[in-house]
């Protein structure tokens, strides 16, 4: 990597991608002892399972090593974490991200072959996961592009190579057939596709033990907010303003006043920062050690400072509203191509968006707790960036949201 | 947009709810979330029918359905008595079904849920499902479209599976239907307004007249004279 030209090129964006693609993290999976027929229970089975998959797509590797083990019968292999039955149409690094507040690795789930649960959508081998999948990214595509057609018109073969490369990890084959939906990534959506699982107040200390527990949401979030680039944080205060105005019975409710109006687009700082890091932290799972290694001038880890359109270089003495001289970008996001009517506001919106001071806390206020692709970015994250860069392959934003009680951690 | 906003759900559905129960036994029910399930869903309830005992179809029924639905060369007396009774308790009534119409945020248009249960309460299998519904339905269930159609999924406010009659469809359909009249999404104006009251409620009744057919669910012709 050495000599390679300064950051801010567009391929970064892709160089992300593969290390959110590549994304997984260690699972220890035990059978179920009501399961177990034989003197000694079998030894646990480790294995890393990919962020962006689905669990019940780990059943070849899994099976053999208990099949031994099993009682009589037919299986239908399930996932329990704690107690609570994994819904096998989350995808696996959700789960983790929503359920595994600690984050301890390796993961420890108990794996069923019977008596499958009513809570659970039925399954019927790989096929039923893959038309899980496809119904979600029409969704998203719908609520991006406002047709299903990219994804309905594609042919029953670039179809099936779309789900086998998602079901075989292989990055490179899914990005050349995703090319196939005609949906360019680099175009602007209508709106965001956001899937939000919201853990219910109250049971953050607690494991989740039901699913009642979790809100499972649906949102179109806008690209734009009263001529800003949205934010994370912008996008989840309209999503979900009910979370923010329950932090003004917490002890610092003016935070969440002031995060409500800065993302709103009303007011923004004056810039002292040069280069942030989007996210605090990136993941847990190894896979960014090589990441980390690289990518010198941000410790914070991938999503960094330059890497990406988004985050740049600032004037000085940026301050005022949107769209005022002072917030003009100094690079345009090369490679978009936006509709003409709305790329010149975009491009003065999107500098100023991002004009913001080092000293404001950009966590989220009142313990809230943000989770994407295990990592908790700040609120100010652009949120097309965050599209672009974090969704899964189902072109859905999946964000775990809850409350951190106070005096935990 | 063929589209409908969580506002007009709501008061398309609720008006719903009472031609509903003008024209039929079984109650419809105005399921309301307390308020903070429906900030977190943005959408305020949902419209359930519930214990509805499993309707047989015969192709004489289907034949009376679509004829309600497309023409209108049959008087309408002689047809109330009959569309009215589509869905009775027959010798295989030992299923019952609940329906769910929820609103889906992702493609802004109703949709409908369902879930058949035996007399123990024990859930149906998808198999046993399509067989109760009109033999069109089961057709397609049974053929290689059913991922398309009828699908399984979590009900997006009760976080457990029930079969959802896929929504995709929907705007295009709805576009077809209302004309022009779809276009009006109700504006912010328009929101408490007469006419958008009797939009919505237009919208509704125009979604449910091809929705709940295809899963044994009608309304007599007369439920669609429109009054407001």
């Amino acid at each position: 990597m050495a000599g390679q030209p300064p950051a801010m090129e567009v391929p970064e964006d892709a160089a992300i991608q593969k290390v959110v693609w590549e994304g997984n993290f260690p699972l220890r999976i035990q059978l179920e002892a009501k399961e177990v027929t034989t003197l000694t229970p079998p030894p646990p089975l480790f294995l890393m399972a990919p962020r962006l998959g689905y669990l019940p797509l780990l059943a070849s590797k899994i099976e053999p090593h208990f099949r031994a083990a099993l009682p009589p019968g037919t299986d239908a292999i399930w996932f329990e974490y704690r107690g609570l039955p994994l819904k096998w149409h989350i995808p696996t690094g959700v789960l983790y991200d929503l359920l595994a507040e600690e984050k301890t690795l390796p993961w420890q789930l108990t794996v069923h072959f019977r008596t499958y649960p009513s809570e659970l959508i039925p399954i019927e081998g790989e096929e039923t996961v893959k038309w899980s999948y496809m119904n979600a990214l029409k969704e998203a595509v719908y609520i991006m592009h406002g047709s299903t057609k990219p994804v309905m018109s594609l042919s029953q073969k670039d179809q099936e190579e779309l789900w086998r490369s998602l079901a075989e990890g292989d990055f490179n084959r899914h990005t050349s057939s995703a090319a196939s939906l005609g949906v360019s990534t680099s175009s602007r959506p209508r709106s965001v596709p956001l899937r939000l699982y919201l853990r219910q107040a109250g049971t953050s200390g607690a494991h989740v033990k039901k699913w009642e527990e979790i809100a499972v949401t649906t949102r179109c979030a806008d690209v734009m907010d009263s001529g800003s680039p949205a934010t994370l944080g912008g996008a989840l205060h309209k999503a979900v303003p009910h979370l923010f105005d329950e932090g003004a019975s917490n002890n610092l409710p003016a935070l969440a006043t002031e995060l409500g109006r800065r993302v709103s687009g009303l007011e923004i700082e004056p810039s002292t920062s040069r280069r942030n890091s989007i996210t605090e932290e990136l993941t847990d799972s190894p896979r960014d050690t090589s990441r980390r290694g690289s990518s010198a001038e941000s410790p914070g880890g991938v999503p960094s400072a330059g890497t990406s359109g988004m985050v740049r270089e600032t004037s000085e003495e940026g301050s005022g509203g949107v769209g005022s001289e002072s917030t003009t970008p100094r690079g345009s996001e090369a490679g978009e191509s936006d509709e003409a009517s709305l790329a010149k506001k975009e491009v003065g919106a999107e500098g100023g968006g991002e004009v913001h001071s080092d000293v404001v806390d950009r966590s989220f206020p009142n313990g809230l707790v943000v989770r994407i692709q295990g990592t908790e970015p700040r609120w100010d994250v652009p949120l097309n960036w965050l599209s672009r860069n974090l969704s899964h392959p189902d072109h859905f934003l999946h964000i775990s949201v809850w409350r951190r009680e106070a005096g935990q951690e | 947009m063929a589209a409908l906003s969580p506002t007009d759900f709501a008061r398309g559905a609720r008006y719903f709810v009472d031609v509903w129960n003008t024209f039929r036994d079984e109650q419809a029910e105005w399921v309301e979330f307390p308020l903070d399930v429906a900030a977190v869903h943005q959408v305020s309830g949902y419209v359930a029918l519930s214990n509805i005992p499993a309707m047989s179809a015969t192709p004489s029924e289907i034949a009376a359905e679509s004829s309600m639905l497309t023409g209108l060369e049959e008087p309408l007396d002689e047809l109330d008595e009959d569309t009215a009774t589509l869905v009775f308790p027959s010798t295989a009534a030992a299923h019952t079904y609940d329906f769910h119409m929820v609103y889906s945020p992702a493609y802004r248009v109703p949709f409908l849920l369902l879930r058949g249960q035996r007399l123990d309460g024990t859930l149906l299998t998808e198999e046993e499902m399509a067989a109760d519904l009109p033999a069109q339905t089961a057709e397609l269930v049974n053929d290689g479209r059913k991922w398309l159609f009828l699908t399984r999924q979590d009900h997006p406010y009760l976080n457990q599976p029930w079969s959802a009659l896929h929504p995709c469809e929907t705007a295009q359909m709805m576009k077809l239907l209302m004309g022009q009249e779809s276009i009006q999404t109700s504006g912010e104006n328009e929101e408490k307004t007469k006419s958008g009251e009797i939009r919505a409620a237009k919208y509704f009744l125009a979604w449910f007249s091809v929705a709940g057919p295809v899963v044994g669910l009608t309304l007599p012709l007369d439920a669609y004279r429109f009054q407001l």
